[in-house]
């Protein structure tokens, strides 16, 4: 320790009289009573020190006075201090500081300037603060071993399943207990499905563990955990008197612990942990450890459980889309093997008075070919009826794809119109044709459209009397294609207008006159105009006509 | 039309269509002879090579198709005309039968009198 000589910074070490004011003593009472250090020093010279300096530095008074306040620095902070005093700061400062007997020291200083005679000095107060930084530095030291523990523990929790295995995830659970605690086996205990049992839903590093334990057992302390929540710790299980002798023998177990799984503030299960060596105590932090791994546990079980209920219910799903889609198969085989069972015997009736009919067999009477004509017109009214019937249910099940190709609905409704001009004409009926001048293109299935044009057509002649009016009109309108078909028949009633487009519905106006037909047609066209994305609306008054509005759009509507 | 006399193979499991269809062929003076399930149908394909077959489709034992497929894979069949004649009238069914080598398609109920002109159509491209 430097006693003579000048300082680098010319602040005087060497020991000089200065001449000590008359004692005060209020203030030196004080001082005396104070459990800080209190030094008084000109231009960092001490000149007074309290009892509490000589005994946070060992140095009695009268050696104090032959010390400066750098002396009191470690040797790598008396240029700081130095300079401190040098620039006259009076601002608190933390150091650390050198007892007489080379201790180091954590130190907190302050001074203020006072006057010490004629002289100007400082009154500097220093606290010891080594045990509280002591304290601190410890605290550091645990908050980074938590940090440590928490990522361990998300390491590990990282690492458990995300699949719809709950068995799988509570195996991993437990593998992963054995990993963090280090720990010899683990078993999770969870309720039963009536819940008067923990039941081992899966083990790890054992296999003679109790596998079943009574909920309302109170020497249990599985169930004692369920039901309190406090997690529990046997040091030494050989000893305890709720543990029988024979399962530590088999087990092997020396110390476990019974840590609850929490679900949402709730018990869902208690993760068991035994270690096979003696653990005298389950420290704060191995206990943070433990309770930070069950709450990972519990997420990864809620995750499993959910995802394996979301894996039943899209399973069941699929079955029943399965079933679905078995039976439309078994609806859509039938139609069509009915169809063909129909035909069969059709073809039979049809073939044979195709050849009665040609005499291959001999000459036939005016009347026998008359009946024959009979039979044969009906034998074809069934045909097709079983025709419409499939088109129907193809329309239905969408086993009927229409095949949209740009097609001149001018062309289609003229062609139509001149198909069934000899029948219109035959009945005396006027013909009104609206059509434009340019030809309207629209994207339809020609075949299908074509279908729904002659039923609208054959209707509007079958329904309206001898010598009625018929009119068709075609315009392109708004990107849609109109056609209208209007008649001056028999109308229908208002109540019938509802339900006219219904599967085997025919107008009582209709029936009334006994006027044919199978209640097929416009249901029909009705399928057909909506799967092109098209309306069919009807207006009628009864006893004076009937209007159909066809709508399509000229170009389909996207799919898909 | 003089078509010359040809053996034509008929097959359905219905007999009275089995019959009408004989009756109509036989009657331009065609030998005709019949089958009424797949394999036989088959069977006599192979032995007798006849000029042209008029099979249905669903036959017991194996389809009138499957049928096909078998004629249309033997070498020594080559030339064999094929008309399916067939309730099966939906538009896959009709691609099949093409797709498969059949020289034309019927769908019943049917006119004898067309299938005999077909038949005389066919014969005569021999």
């Amino acid at each position: 320790m430097r006693r003579s000589g000048r300082g680098r910074d010319g602040i005087p070490t060497q020991a000089r009289r200065i001449p000590a004011p008359p004692r005060d003593e209020r203030f030196s009472q004080l001082c005396q009573a104070t459990f800080d250090a209190v030094l008084i020093h000109v231009d960092g010279q001490i000149v007074e020190v309290n009892p509490a300096f000589t005994s946070t530095f060992g140095y009695a008074a009268d050696e104090a006075l032959r010390l400066t306040v750098p002396d009191l620095a470690a040797m790598e902070q008396r240029r700081a201090v130095t300079d401190r005093l040098r620039r006259g700061l009076d601002t608190s400062f933390k150091l650390i500081g050198v007892t007489k007997y080379g201790h180091r020291r954590y130190l907190e200083a302050a001074s203020r300037p006072i006057a010490w005679g004629e002289t100007r000095a400082r009154l500097m107060v220093v606290r010891d603060v080594t045990e509280r930084t002591l304290a601190e530095e410890q605290v550091g030291v645990m908050a980074y071993q938590y940090a440590a523990d928490l990522t361990v523990v998300s390491e590990v929790a990282r690492r458990l399943p995300r699949t719809a295995d709950a068995a799988g995830t509570r195996r991993a659970i437990c593998q992963a207990a054995l990993e963090v605690c280090d720990g010899m086996a683990a078993v999770l205990m969870e309720p039963d499905a009536d819940g008067r049992e923990l039941v081992a839903t899966a083990v790890a590093g054992a296999h003679n563990l109790p596998l079943k334990v009574a909920l309302d057992d109170p020497t249990a302390a599985t169930a004692q955990v369920f039901s309190s929540g406090e997690p529990f710790f046997i040091a030494d299980l050989s000893s305890h008197p709720n543990v029988p002798p024979r399962l530590t023998e088999e087990s092997g177990a020396s110390s476990a612990l019974w840590q609850p799984v929490l679900r949402d503030g709730a018990v869902a299960a208690v993760l068991l942990v035994a270690w096979d060596r003696a653990v005298a105590h389950l420290s704060d932090r191995a206990a943070a450890v433990v309770g930070l791994f069950a709450a990972e546990a519990a997420v990864a079980i809620e995750r499993a459980d959910v995802l394996a209920k979301l894996d039943r219910l899209n399973h069941a799903l699929a079955e029943q889309v399965e079933a679905l889609r078995e039976s439309d198969r078994i609806k859509s085989d039938f139609v069509s093997s009915v169809s063909h069972e129909l035909r069969t015997p059709l073809a039979s009736i049809l073939g044979y008075l195709d050849v009665l009919a040609e005499g291959e067999v001999g000459e036939l009477t005016a009347e026998q070919r008359e009946f024959l004509e009979i039979v044969d017109h009906n034998a074809r009214r069934l045909l097709n009826l079983i025709s419409d019937l499939l088109t129907l249910s193809g329309l239905e099940s969408g086993g009927i794809v229409v095949k949209p190709v740009p097609t001149d609905l001018r062309d289609l409704v003229e062609t139509h119109l001149a198909d069934q001009a000899p029948v219109i004409g035959s009945r005396g009926q006027k013909l009104d044709a609206d059509l434009p001048a340019e030809p309207v293109i629209a994207v339809v299935d020609p075949e299908r459209i074509g279908q729904v044009l002659a039923n609208l057509i054959s209707n509007a002649s079958k329904f309206t009397p001898d010598g009625g009016r018929l009119r068709v009109g075609l315009a392109g309108v708004d990107g849609r294609a109109l056609v209208t078909v209007a008649d001056t028949g028999i109308g229908i009633s208002a109540p019938d207008l509802t339900r006219l487009f219904e599967r085997f519905f025919r107008a009582t106006s209709a029936t009334d006159q006994a006027i044919p037909g199978t209640g097929l047609g416009l249901a029909i066209c009705k399928g057909i105009v909506d799967a092109h994305g098209g309306s069919l609306d009807v207006a009628s008054r009864l006893g004076e006509g009937t209007c159909f509005t066809l709508s399509l759009p000229l170009t389909p509507p996207s799919t898909e | 039309m003089d078509t010359p006399t040809a053996t034509v193979l008929v097959a359905d499991d219905e007999p009275h269509l089995l019959r009408l269809v004989k009756f109509r062929i036989e009657r331009d003076g065609h030998r005709v002879i019949t089958a009424t399930d797949g394999d036989t149908a088959l069977e006599l394909a192979r032995r007798e090579k006849p000029d042209l077959c008029v099979l249905d489709v669903m036959m017991p034992k194996r389809s009138g198709f499957d049928v096909l497929r078998e004629l249309r894979s033997d070498p020594e069949l080559m030339g064999m005309k094929v008309i399916m004649l067939t309730a099966r009238a939906q538009d896959a069914d009709v691609d099949a039968g093409f797709t498969l080598g059949a020289d034309d398609y019927i769908t019943k109920p049917f006119s004898p009198q067309e299938l005999k002109v077909r038949i005389g159509a066919h014969l005569a491209r021999r």
